[in-house]
């Protein structure tokens, strides 16, 4: 019972550390526990919700300009046999241009234009079966409205511009329908464009109709000629979503099907894709796992540091009480009772810490999940308390710096008891690496030459505080390493899309037309534009050997005169057919100029449009970030069978023609799914992405108060084993200004030394997310580390500045020091 | 010869809880320059305290201390400071030296804080210090690395390498042997010859012998002084 009122009584005396450093272990345990009780809550939320929506396990699409009798997919796969209790359903999905009054008082001026996708659904019986809408305002689609001029919204969409939960909408052609609600589907919880741009909702509306008003809003009820196919009375579909039962989910049965899908609809210029295959699922099922990997590893970081400062302070304890140790062990008192008083001092400590990382790590994990269900909003939240996350948390909590003090506990007990109690000058002194580090020589007088000897005399308390200080700068250098990295690659995206006429508008008809249709001339012919281009872009894959992935392939004028992609490596050689691929897709497909790719796009067949797959090889490799662009000189159209087919036109705005008037102009054309400038959506994510520099920014606040909790803590230790010295400074005339300088230059060189260790381990962290984490959750985005040297030089001013000025906080107790009793303690 | 130190009625007392100690009762004391005084006392009896008055460590709560011709009764925080700085050396029963650094720089700090420290030749000024206390061969040893004595030799040089007219010793040889604490005194007694004022705190009678002046210090108050009751003697007649 002595030894533990002995330790509470250590406790007290130092009570102003042991809160430092428990409050630093609490920031590891609270942030471990909280980050991953938030990722265990995505993953369950993300389970329900996809359950709750009916999500597809397969979906067939057919290419762009192909079209399908409606019930000709349902056929088709009935031909092939459906496990029983699976459920399918088609759709009709076209791109369109929304146009919505923006609410009053929102920074928005007038109408809010912007490109999206019109979803004709099957609303009969409570429909749709298969990736059900979920009402997040207003009210769900009814058989009713089946024909009728009303839609539901997407609601992340509606979100970012505030808009009611109901409200008139116009669409391309001018089109006007009332949306009734907003939707939540499970292919637009998180916004994915076409082209793979991502945290897209405020340049994305989706728009959930009834089948039949989608057919007759595009044209495709039967009423249209000229496209790939005709459509009879029951119109056109492009799209079948299926959901297996329970038992042929993820089983042969699944397979068996998604082989026989393939080899039906190949002919259509049908894809055929899995769940996780769908771009929006895919990252929201692998940004948990990389927030996973992200988090735990930000919490080791800074539970590395905390368990590096609690090493450092109870080593120091054991030093103080090395006399103690030295007379009780004289006395006869066995060594695990020696030790007992320091280790229950540690446990004490980390107990404390576990007991503040608990509590901070509920309100964490309530803060986070209340802003990830605000940013992200699903249709089911699942936040339970996760008590085996706190468990662990606690536990590793707990041991980890408990363990971590056993050393130089062990370290004490094991020395001679009489040189534990020699005193002064008879004491035994560090050897070995403080040997020759104590003897550098520093230019400068001796009172400069102090800190720096402070600093060399202990290299084994230096490198402990370095490496504390350092654990948590490495978080400071990832993640602003992270954002510096993100910013570039996204101001890579937005250059690359501007090129050299970053006024151009992007026109997107609402299927394939040949040149000479009316609709293509009609824009072509339009008086607003200038220097005007019928393009073609498709959804394809582009392959090599066993690795695949999703391309979008521009069939372009390599020599145009508006805009081309700039090209790193080789050429835009139009001489030959061949393909100008992203340096991300080259590099994963590890080709270079030459080499020969695959690629698989739609090309117009017999019976319409069907897939092909060409081999060519790569002229040119671009600088844009994302993988999926993929250009093809038109001059080899024909050859690559999609001669004469657009879907696509860019223009300058004519001399005078403002890009809004020419938006709103082209908006009512008829066949004009939508009009954008070309740069919209690349600036529209930078804005997005400020959102998440916020919670960044909120991490490196943490991480800088770590560091000067860390620090403060060892100024504090260093303040109290200096005191003589101090006092002695004090008694010959040195004022208290000069000794705290000198204490801070001490603690600048520890901060230095902390920020290089840090800036190593930082980097290399970097490189793990970059190059490890970042591929998995985000596939198509290339993205290189950038340091900026600003940043650089921030992170080396706040290491060194965090640090320097923690003993200011000490000032107190040196101005307050009773200089005649320091100076007379007896060691 | 001029007065190194004077003390009229000072008198200082703590508050220690709800009691008042009181250390010193009006004390009047003057001390030429070139003196080298011991001041006797039992534990509790108020020596340390003068010294401290003397020092500028400490300040009265009654009477007035002028010290090297300056009044610093009244002195305000920083002036006391650079009185310090420009007026005192002092040497500590455990020797308070910096432990990381060397013997030399150990000087060099005293040198530095006075002011001292950027003249031409500095160096080789703090070396001689070093020397003329018997350390010419120790100058870049640290100070774990030296006797108990050394380390009191290199305080005296530090204190001395201040330049500064008075030196303060609190127990300079409470934790040396007599052979070693010997040479600190004598030491010390040179200082004196060479005209510094040495104050002496102590409890050990022996060294009161080699003073020329002893005063004894009981409960606050001066309760003796004079020059030491059997001559002066010399530091090859002391034992302890």
């Amino acid at each position: 019972m002595i030894w533990l009122k002995w330790s509470w009584r250590d406790l007290r005396s130092r009570w102003v550390q042991v809160a430092a450093i428990a409050i630093v272990i609490a920031f590891g345990t609270g942030l471990f526990s909280g980050l991953r009780s938030m990722n265990v809550w995505r993953a369950l939320s993300n389970d329900a919700s996809y359950a709750a929506a009916n999500t597809f396990d397969l979906r067939v699409s057919l290419g762009e300009g192909s079209f399908a009798e409606r019930g000709a997919m349902l056929d088709a796969l009935a031909d092939l046999g459906i496990p029983p209790g699976s459920v399918a359903e088609e759709r009709l999905i076209l791109p369109t241009q929304v146009s919505i009054e923006a609410p009053a008082d929102t920074p928005e001026d007038g109408a809010i234009l912007v490109p999206g996708r019109i979803i004709g659904v099957d609303v009969s019986g409570g429909g749709p079966h298969v990736n059900s809408l979920h009402a997040q305002t207003g009210r769900l689609l009814a058989a009713s409205d089946a024909g009728q001029d009303v839609a539901m919204l997407e609601h992340n969409f509606a979100k970012f511009y505030d808009l009611p939960d109901q409200g008139p909408m116009t669409l391309s052609g001018g089109a006007s329908i009332e949306y009734v609600g907003q939707a939540l589907a499970p292919e637009y919880f998180f916004i994915v464009t076409p082209e793979g741009g991502i945290l897209a909702q405020a340049n994305f509306a989706a728009v959930f109709t009834s089948i039949e008003t989608a057919q007759r809003l595009t044209s495709m009820d039967g009423s249209r000629t000229g496209v790939a196919a005709g459509g009879g009375a029951g119109g056109l579909v492009n799209d079948l979503v299926i959901r297996l039962s329970d038992d042929a989910r993820g089983g042969p049965a699944e397979d068996a099907l998604f082989d026989g899908l393939n080899g039906r609809f190949a002919e259509m210029g049908g894809s055929v894709t899995r769940r996780l295959d769908d771009p929006s699922i895919h990252l929201m099922i692998e940004d948990v796992e990389g927030d996973r990997q992200f988090n735990t590893v930000l919490a080791i970081a800074i539970f590395g540091g905390a368990v590096f400062a609690a090493f450092n302070l109870t080593s120091r304890l054991v030093d103080v009480q090395r006399r103690e140790i030295g007379v009780a062990m004289a006395l006869g008192v066995p060594a695990f009772k020696v030790a007992l008083r320091p280790m229950l001092f540690s446990a004490q400590v980390a107990l404390l810490g576990v007991v503040f990382g608990v509590l901070m790590g509920i309100g964490v994990a309530a803060a986070l999940g209340s802003v990830l269900s605000e940013f992200l909003p699903l249709p089911a939240w699942r936040t339970p308390f996760q008590p085996g996350v706190f468990a662990a948390a606690a536990a590793v909590g707990f041991a980890a710096p408990f363990i971590a003090t056993a050393l130089p506990i062990w370290r004490g007990v094991r020395v001679n008891p009489i040189d534990a109690i020699r005193t002064g000058h008879l004491a035994n002194r560090e050897g070995g690496l403080s040997w020759t580090l104590a003897r550098m020589r520093i230019p400068g007088g001796a009172l400069w030459q102090i800190p720096f000897r402070n600093v060399a005399r202990a290299p084994r308390r230096t490198l402990l505080t370095a490496l504390a200080i350092g654990a948590v700068v490495a978080v400071m250098v990832t993640v602003m390493g992270m954002l510096d990295s993100f910013i570039d690659a996204i101001d890579g995206i937005g250059a690359e899309t501007a090129g050299a006429s970053p006024d151009r508008v992007e026109i997107a008809l609402d299927t394939v037309y040949l040149r000479e249709s009316p609709v293509v001339q009609s824009v072509l012919n339009e008086a607003g534009t200038t220097d005007v281009e019928a393009l073609l872009r498709l959804g394809g894959l582009m392959s090599r050997g066993d690795e695949a992935f999703g391309a979008f392939i521009q069939f372009m004028d390599f020599d145009s005169p508006i805009w081309r992609p700039r090209i790193v490596e080789g050429s835009l050689d139009a001489s030959a057919p061949g393909v100008v691929l992203a340096w991300k897709a080259a590099e994963d497909l590890d080709v270079g100029i030459g080499d020969t790719v695959t690629l698989t796009h739609p090309a117009a067949g017999e019976g319409g449009f069907g897939l092909r797959s060409s081999d060519l090889p790569v002229v040119g490799i671009h600088a844009h970030p994302m993988r999926v662009g993929v250009y093809v000189d038109c001059s080899h159209c024909e050859a690559l069978g999609v001669g004469g087919a657009v879907n696509y036109i860019q223009a300058r705005p004519a001399a005078g023609e403002s890009v809004d008037a020419l938006k709103k102009r082209l908006f009512g054309l008829p066949g004009v799914a939508s009009v954008q400038k070309a740069t919209a959506s690349s600036d529209l994510v930078k804005e997005q992405f400020q959102q998440y520099t916020g919670i960044l920014n909120f991490i490196l606040l943490i991480v800088l108060v770590l560091a000067l909790l860390i620090a403060y803590n060892t100024a504090n230790i260093n303040m109290d084993e200096r005191r003589r010295e101090h006092a002695t400074m004090f008694a010959y005339g040195l004022p208290p200004r000069v000794v705290m300088g000198m204490a801070m230059v001490e603690s600048a060189a520890l901060g230095l030394i902390a920020t290089l260790v840090g800036l190593v381990a930082g980097y290399g962290l970097l490189q793990w997310v970059v190059s490890v984490l970042m591929p998995n959750t985000f596939p198509e985005l290339g993205i290189r580390i950038v340091f900026e040297p600003l940043t650089l030089a921030l992170v080396v001013v706040m290491g060194v500045a965090a640090v320097a000025i923690a003993p200011v906080l000490t000032v107190r107790r040196l101005r307050n020091m009773d200089v005649p009793s320091t100076l007379r303690v007896m060691e | 010869m001029t007065n190194a130190i004077e003390l009229s009625g000072v008198a200082k007392s703590y508050e220690v809880g709800a009691v008042t100690v009181t250390a010193l009762h009006a004390v009047d004391l003057t001390i030429a320059s070139g003196e080298f005084v011991v001041v006797l006392g039992p534990s509790g009896s108020g020596k340390t305290t003068l010294l401290n008055m003397v020092g500028a460590l400490d300040t009265p709560t009654d009477g007035k201390v002028v010290v090297a011709g300056q009044d610093i009764t009244g002195a305000g925080r920083s002036e006391l400071f650079a009185f310090r700085r420009q007026s005192v050396g002092f040497i500590f029963q455990s020797f308070n030296l910096f432990p990381g650094l060397t013997a030399l720089e150990n000087v060099q700090f005293g040198m530095d804080v006075a002011g001292r420290g950027a003249q031409t030749g500095a160096d080789q000024s703090a070396q001689d210090v070093l020397a003329s206390v018997g350390l010419g061969e120790r100058v870049q040893h640290f100070p774990h690395e030296l006797s108990g004595g050394e380390q009191q030799r290199v305080a005296i040089a530090r204190a001395l390498a201040t330049g500064n007219p008075i030196l303060l010793a609190d127990e300079p040889t409470g934790e040396l042997d007599f052979n070693t604490g010997a040479q600190v005194l004598r030491l010390l007694q040179s200082q004196a010859a060479a005209g510094r004022t040495v104050l002496v705190v102590t409890h050990n009678r022996e060294i009161s012998r080699i003073a020329d002046r002893v005063l004894q210090l009981s409960g606050g108050r001066i309760i003796s002084d004079g020059p030491p009751p059997d001559g002066k003697a010399d530091i090859s007649e002391l034992s302890w």
